[in-house]
């Protein structure tokens, strides 16, 4: 396996690791506050889920880029590729958006999710409303898998 | 549409204002204002009959509440449906009911009391235990002249060895009467002077008193007692249980008078709306112009004088949307945003096919789109949801139909699932496989896509500007239309026209661009705030630019909803089609393709509906209206039969 390889499976690896981190932790934040919610009123539990799993994306996202990447050097489906220094960083480099963005809008959608938990408990028909400003940070996590599968897709 | 509304105004007698009142919300047709304090008239006080009824509701719903566990657990046929003369008779039944309420409150109270009764036997029962064997009246402290000490040691206590260094002080016996996990139950006997040093000695080893005041008797008496009980008490709980399952059986009579309560409170509210002079009642209402006749029909019968008269500019009159069967459903996804304002443009039916269109391309499969189809409609015959909740899972339905189309157009059956089990199963290289896709496959072509997205988002944004413009000349002001609206599209018309005829294009877009630097500026004063206001407009260019690019997200999650299908289609075909393999590739199968369906369907969900919020809305929408809600009576476990004529 040459040097190329490795670091290409070094950008597969960062962007499964700080996107699902960024996942846990945003996961993490809006189930605390959902837990209130549903422990005032159980019924509520669908909707808080609704919420408390959107921050939950970036992970998947970065599991994408990773498995795309693992296709691309072979590691799934084929013999493991030869790459050259310049192809391995080229990889690595493709990673680096839904690693990076994927880590911090997590988090951040989290915070959003929680405060709109708020809105879950205050009013819960308005509910929909805290799910659509969570989508607003959603946004760009989307743009940075845009650019990482992009960037992936015409390797 | 946003269907036009009338303004009803209504003075008849004070004798016949009630009935009309509750005609009106028989009617459910208008939408019944409340009273204002105006010109000194003051509204009938119905606040002590609402805590009233309020409170003979309540106690109904508690029962409903406390007696569902008794209930026999069957589901519910359809609920009862009364016609208007039988609803209103349901007066009669009140009375009934509400004693059926208050004797179940009266048997779950009995049960509980019963219950911590049976606690406080189960702890007596567990203190004395120890003690069965102790055969002296436990209450008995002294005689006239020897004292009997009852406590407790700690286990490893030897009694010997106390019983020896208590001789040596008193004469006294020391027994045990028998013993527990952790300590043994003693008693001593001695002479009334010495009870104070025994008691010392005994101290010395960790003994704590006990004393039995209030049981006259010998242990097992006490025990035996304790046990009858509590027997007592659980055939008593028993038997309130028996009774409060045949009350369960009744629960639908309290349901049905629960809805009747709602009915008079109801009605209450309608009556507090009334304002009243010494011999008129004057009432203020809503209603939509296609429920005229109706209401005309109704009033012919009463003795009144009544004036419909158009909104007033600035009153705040509420909204009713209708539209077509394929458009309606989308008015909840209106609704979750807001109503539009009363006499602006009501963009369901556009929005409607925008968002089934971009839904179809984010999830983009012919078997998610399957299950979205018959999903939905079996969530309403088994769920029977509210009507609003109905909604959504229609347009959900429509949307379904949407993403096969664009699954067969970009190859999606359950994304790649054909090609993996043809490749891993039975063998087939990889380049003999056959395209699935009509159009073409967005994982190759991925540029291919992309554009198509922001093809989209371009029809899009168009769409909502031609929306401003037509909301613009229909006020009158056509200028603003060509000016606001028109400049931008020649604009953008000349950037369209620069990738194809350089030469035309760029002309056509300077053209555009110079129509905003002269006509954006018109509302300042001086020549030089004209100008520069007018050149600043065309910053907006990046407004529009980030609005398009908003849709690549399009792309993205459509591809990572293919791209996530496909890696559990290997996951679930490496294996092979062995035995094991295929239950491997059943599970994982259904696992992930859940997973990935229901991911899919949220951000199809969310991201849609943003897409449209601020990308769409922005650029004419005029939010604010209140959603007209016609007075009406309100059941919840009843249905009304009647159409009321």
């Amino acid at each position: 396996m040459t040097l190329g390889t490795i670091i290409a499976l070094a950008g597969a690896a960062m962007a499964a690791l700080l996107a699902c981190i960024g996942s846990a932790r945003g996961v993490g934040i809006a189930c605390e506050a959902g837990n209130a919610v549903v422990a005032e009123d159980p019924s509520k539990a669908g909707k808080a889920l609704l919420l408390e799993a959107l921050p939950g994306s970036q992970g998947i996202y970065g599991f994408v880029t990773a498995f795309m990447v693992l296709m691309n050097v072979g590691v799934i489906g084929g013999p493991v590729a030869e790459l050259t220094l310049a192809q391995g960083l080229y990889l690595f480099v493709a990673c680096m958006p839904i690693a990076f963005v994927g880590l911090w809008s997590a988090v951040y959608q989290g915070k959003v999710c929680a405060t709109g938990m708020n809105i879950l408990a205050k009013k819960p028909d308005d509910s929909i409303k805290g799910v659509t400003a969570a989508a607003l940070v959603e946004t760009y996590a989307i743009f940075s898998l845009l650019v990482s599968l992009l960037l992936i897709l015409n390797f | 549409m946003i269907n036009k509304m009338k303004k009803l105004t209504l003075v008849a007698a004070r004798g016949d204002i009630d009935s009309i009142a509750n005609e009106l919300l028989w009617l459910s047709a208008v939408e019944i204002k409340d009273a204002q304090g105006e010109s000194g008239l003051s509204s009938y006080d119905s606040s002590v009959q609402t805590v009233e009824y309020e409170r003979r509701r309540d106690i109904i719903a508690d029962a409903i509440d406390a007696l569902a566990p008794f209930g026999s657990g069957k589901k519910k046929k359809s609920p009862p449906g009364f016609s208007r003369q039988s609803f209103e008779k349901l007066e009669d039944k009140l009375c009934e009911s509400e004693k059926l309420a208050q004797e179940a409150a009266r048997l779950i109270g009995e049960n509980s009391e019963s219950r911590s009764e049976i606690n406080r036997i189960d702890a007596e029962t567990a203190n004395l235990a120890p003690w069965a064997k102790f055969d002296l009246p436990l209450a008995i402290d002294s005689t006239r002249s020897t004292s009997i000490i009852k406590g407790t040691l700690p286990i490893n206590a030897s009694l010997a060895d106390i019983s020896a260094q208590i001789n040596e002080e008193a004469d006294a016996v020391l027994g045990e009467a028998g013993r527990d996990n952790s300590f043994v139950c003693v008693w001593a006997v001695c002479m009334a002077q010495d009870r104070e040093k025994v008691t010392a000695v005994l101290l010395k080893h960790g003994f704590s008193k006990v004393s039995f005041e209030k049981y006259g008797r010998v242990c097992a008496d006490e025990l035996e007692r304790l046990k009858t009980e509590k027997a007592d008490l659980l055939k008593k709980i028993e038997q309130n249980t028996k009774e409060l399952k045949s009350l369960a059986e009744k629960r639908s009579e309290l349901e049905v008078s629960y809805d009747y309560l709602t009915y008079r409170l109801d009605q209450l509210k309608v009556k507090s709306s009334i304002l009243c002079t010494e011999c008129t009642g004057i009432l203020q209402g809503w209603l939509p112009v296609y429920a005229i006749p109706r209401l005309e029909k109704k009033l012919s019968e009463y003795e009144c004088y009544y004036d419909l008269a158009d909104p007033e500019e600035g009153e705040d009159v509420p909204v009713m949307l209708s539209n077509t069967p394929f458009a309606s459903p989308f008015e909840s996804i209106i609704a979750m945003y807001a109503y539009p304002k009363y006499g602006s443009f009501d963009p369901t039916i556009i929005m409607g096919i925008f968002y089934a269109i971009i839904f179809g391309l984010i999830m983009q499969d012919v078997g998610y789109g399957l299950l979205l189809v018959i999903g939905c409609p079996l969530m309403m015959k088994i769920m029977k949801p509210k009507e609003s909740t109905k909604k959504m899972l229609k347009a959900f339905m429509i949307c379904g139909f949407f993403t096969i189309f664009f699954g067969m157009m970009f190859g999606g059956y359950f994304s790649d699932l054909p090609l993996q089990i043809a490749q891993n199963w039975f063998g087939v290289k990889a380049e003999s496989l056959p395209e699935l896709a009509l159009l073409f496959n967005p994982i190759e072509n991925n540029m291919g896509f992309l554009i198509l997205a922001l093809g989209v988002g371009v029809l899009h944004l168009v769409t909502g500007l031609l929306i401003k413009a037509y909301m613009l000349i229909k006020e009158g002001d056509v200028f603003a239309a060509i000016f606001d609206v028109g400049s931008w599209l020649v604009l953008f018309a000349g950037i369209g026209l620069l990738l194809a005829v350089p030469s035309v294009g760029m002309w056509v877009a300077i053209a555009g661009a110079a129509m905003l630097v002269l006509t954006q500026g018109r509302g300042s004063k001086s020549i030089i705030g004209k100008f520069f206001k007018g050149l600043y407009s065309l910053y907006d260019l990046i407004n529009y630019l980030s609005d398009l690019l908003s849709y690549s997200r399009i792309f993205a999650l459509g591809l990572s909803g293919a791209i996530i299908g496909q890696v559990m289609n290997i996951l679930g075909t490496l294996a092979g089609n062995s035995v094991v393999g295929i239950i491997a590739f059943i599970l994982i199968f259904a696992i992930g393709h859940a997973l990935n369906l229901a991911l899919s369907l949220i951000s199809a969900f969310v991201h849609t509906a943003r897409l449209q919020y601020i990308e769409f809305f922005g650029k004419f929408y005029v939010d604010g209206g209140n959603p007209f809600k016609p007075s009406s009576v309100n059941t919840k476990y009843s249905e009304i039969t009647e159409e009321a004529k």
